[in-house]
């Protein structure tokens, strides 16, 4: 067992205590792990966090300048920014994180079969993903955001329509080269039923690469949610979400730049923090794992 | 190489069929009734039924797919409920702006980013080569609607050295490509050329921006990658050095996976591009999409995006060739 199809399961989440330190070893782990973290910790404690109803409008103070009591300032219905950017990371996390859960289901499991099960439905399958990677996701999202109507629920949808579609290259690659491995061919031989074979012998030694995928695109599925948000196809005011706070900021971009700064700054931070954090996943883990690593470098490309 | 390049065409012809089928679908499942929004909103149901004898939605679907896509084919897209005005004209009067935007932030990628690519992985200082990775990674963290409000309210509001927004404040060129900085320069209008270069800057950049962030962590890796290789030992070996080295070994090697990305940038700028238009009001096919969905005009919207998406299938195709002429290697495994 020293060919190709070795490398493909001799990949493993680390699940030590020790792997995990050694993630933190760099600088950049350590600092987009922190940034991750703090992001994290801020969507799910946003709003018990923020000092004032994020919602709540104070006509006496339309558009004031960050103070003790607005620590960000105020919008131009006297909301506090502040407030409403702590709010803000639970509308954009929990949406990322349910764009990236539904595609990651959907493109792995399209994939994983259509590697499993070959002929002319894994054939198929495998055009469909070609088709899908080869249409630009943003654009697509928006045709599919406007068809669907404004909202963030729609937006979701729209996203993990277009994104879904690298998970199944990488499980496809991955699973073609697996289902002839020897544990694959003991696992036939003891009777085995094929959706146990896929989830519990399969899945798991292809799931590194696509965990790192799912980090990483937390990160451009945050960024397009607020994109879409933006151009008043997502999460409608006085929803505190990021991307439609900074459409209203535009009218007031050149006298009131604390409006448009903070929420741009919490988008901007989520973002980075996950591209990097992912990109050292990547490093790390994708290492030993020479296909999921091709993979996962076709796909960025 | 002719059957790689006729698979190709066909591949592409395939993707626009049913791009075109899916712009089709995506139509009918908007939540508006296209009869009701074309009559009006305050139309009669009679009158609402007469249109919707007119534009044939009372047909089966299969048929008005047919109709659509041979409409599709004599280039008839239909009319636009905002500016009255069939949609296959306005597009015509948008597209040449955001081409013109996408070119340029494309040039702006091509001149930074390869360079810095390169530079990050063997510049010296070290320090900087190192700052420059990491400013690869904050690049790509910067969405581009956010970065061009940021330009807007830094390079104009502060220091005043570009302007706003638009395209032009000078007196329009004569329309002659529809691509304004060509247009001045055909009829030989200086100043024009210089007003409409200056507003194309900050649009342009804050497109560029996350592209050149991409670029350089590509380069970067690719560019490591054949440092090491087996044939640039050798060639190192053999004696070559400095500029030599670069460009008949390493950059050679470099060009076709490079040429792959900077397709897929094309592409993505396209779709970049809309946020970018509305910040600055860049009066482009982007411009145009945003300002139909704010008129509940749908159908625009989905056969500029698909327009759109169109441009990036033929721009890949163009890709996938070129590779085959640039890297013998593709050429000999075809053959």
């Amino acid at each position: 067992m020293t060919t190709a199809p070795m490398t493909a399961h001799t990949s493993r989440m680390p699940r030590g205590l020790a792997s995990f330190l050694r993630l933190l070893e760099r600088p950049e782990g350590a600092i987009s792990f922190v940034m991750t973290l703090i992001v994290v910790v801020i969507a799910v404690a946003g709003p018990a966090l923020a000092p004032q109803n994020p919602e709540a409008t104070d006509l006496g103070a339309v558009l004031s300048p960050p103070s003790a009591a607005h620590w960000f300032g105020t919008d131009e219905a006297g909301r506090d920014l502040f407030s409403r950017v702590l709010a803000g990371a639970q509308y954009t996390m929990a949406a990322a994180v349910v764009v990236v859960l539904l595609s990651f289901v959907l493109g792995t499991a399209i994939g994983v079969i259509a590697g499993y099960v070959g002929g002319w439905v894994g054939n198929a399958l495998a055009r469909l993903t070609d088709l899908f990677l080869a249409f630009p996701a943003l654009l697509i999202a928006i045709a599919v955001s406007a068809a669907l109507g404004q909202g963030l629920p729609q937006t979701v949808v729209a996203l993990a329509v277009v994104a879904w579609s690298s998970y199944a290259r990488i499980a496809y690659v991955q699973t073609v080269s697996a289902r002839n491995a020897l544990f694959v061919d003991a696992a036939r031989t003891m009777k085995t039923p094929a959706p146990r074979i896929l989830t519990r012998h399969i899945f798991p030694t292809i799931a590194s690469p696509l965990l790192i995928k799912g980090t990483m695109d937390l990160a451009f599925a945050a960024e397009w949610i607020a994109a879409l948000g933006f151009i008043g196809l997502g999460a409608t005011p006085p929803t505190p979400e990021w991307g439609a706070m900074i459409a209203s900021s535009r009218n007031y971009a050149l006298n009131a730049w604390w409006y448009v700064t903070f929420p741009s700054l919490a988008l901007m931070f989520t973002i980075v923090g996950f591209v990097i954090f992912g990109g050292v996943l990547e490093r790390q883990f994708a290492g030993r794992n020479q296909l999921g690593r091709r993979a996962l470098r076709e796909l960025r490309a | 190489m002719i059957r790689y390049v006729a698979g190709r065409v066909l591949a592409t012809v395939v993707l626009l069929l049913v791009t075109a089928v899916g712009t089709f679908l995506l139509m009918r499942v908007v939540p508006a009734d296209p009869a009701q929004l074309a009559a009006g909103l305050n139309a009669t149901p009679e009158q609402v039924a007469r249109v919707r004898e007119q534009l044939g939605l009372d047909q089966p679907l299969y048929v008005q797919l047919f109709q659509f896509l041979g409409n599709l084919l004599r280039g008839d897209l239909g009319t636009s409920l905002m500016t009255h005005r069939p949609v296959a004209q306005d597009i015509a009067l948008y597209f040449p702006a955001t081409l013109e935007l996408v070119v340029s932030s494309l040039l702006l990628v091509l001149v930074v980013g390869l360079p810095l690519g390169v530079y990050a992985v063997s510049g010296r200082p070290r320090f900087l080569a190192g700052m420059t990775r990491i400013g690869a990674f904050i690049a790509m963290g910067l969405p581009s609607f956010v970065l061009a409000l940021l330009l807007q309210i830094i390079v104009f509001g502060e220091l005043g050295w570009a302007p706003l927004g638009g395209r032009t404040s000078e007196p329009k060129p004569p329309r002659i490509t529809g691509v304004q900085t060509l247009d001045y320069l055909l009829v030989g209008d200086v100043a024009g050329f210089r007003d409409t270069a200056a507003h194309l800057v900050l649009p342009s950049i804050a497109l560029a921006v996350g592209s050149i962030g991409l670029i350089v962590r590509y380069v970067e890796s690719e560019y490591d990658r054949v440092r090491r290789s087996d044939y640039l030992v050798t060639a190192r070996a053999k004696g070559a050095i400095g500029g030599h080295l670069f460009w008949h070994h390493t950059a050679r090697n470099m060009l076709p996976s490079v040429l792959t990305i900077v397709g897929m940038v094309f592409g993505w700028s396209l779709a970049g591009s809309v946020l970018v238009e509305s910040v600055f009001s860049w009066p482009g096919l982007g411009t145009y999409i945003l300002n139909s969905i704010s008129a509940f005009d749908y159908s625009p919207v989905i056969i500029s995006t698909l327009l759109l998406v169109g441009c990036f299938a033929i721009i890949n195709l163009f890709v996938d060739i070129a590779h085959v002429i640039v890297d013998p290697r593709v050429k000999a495994n075809l053959a």
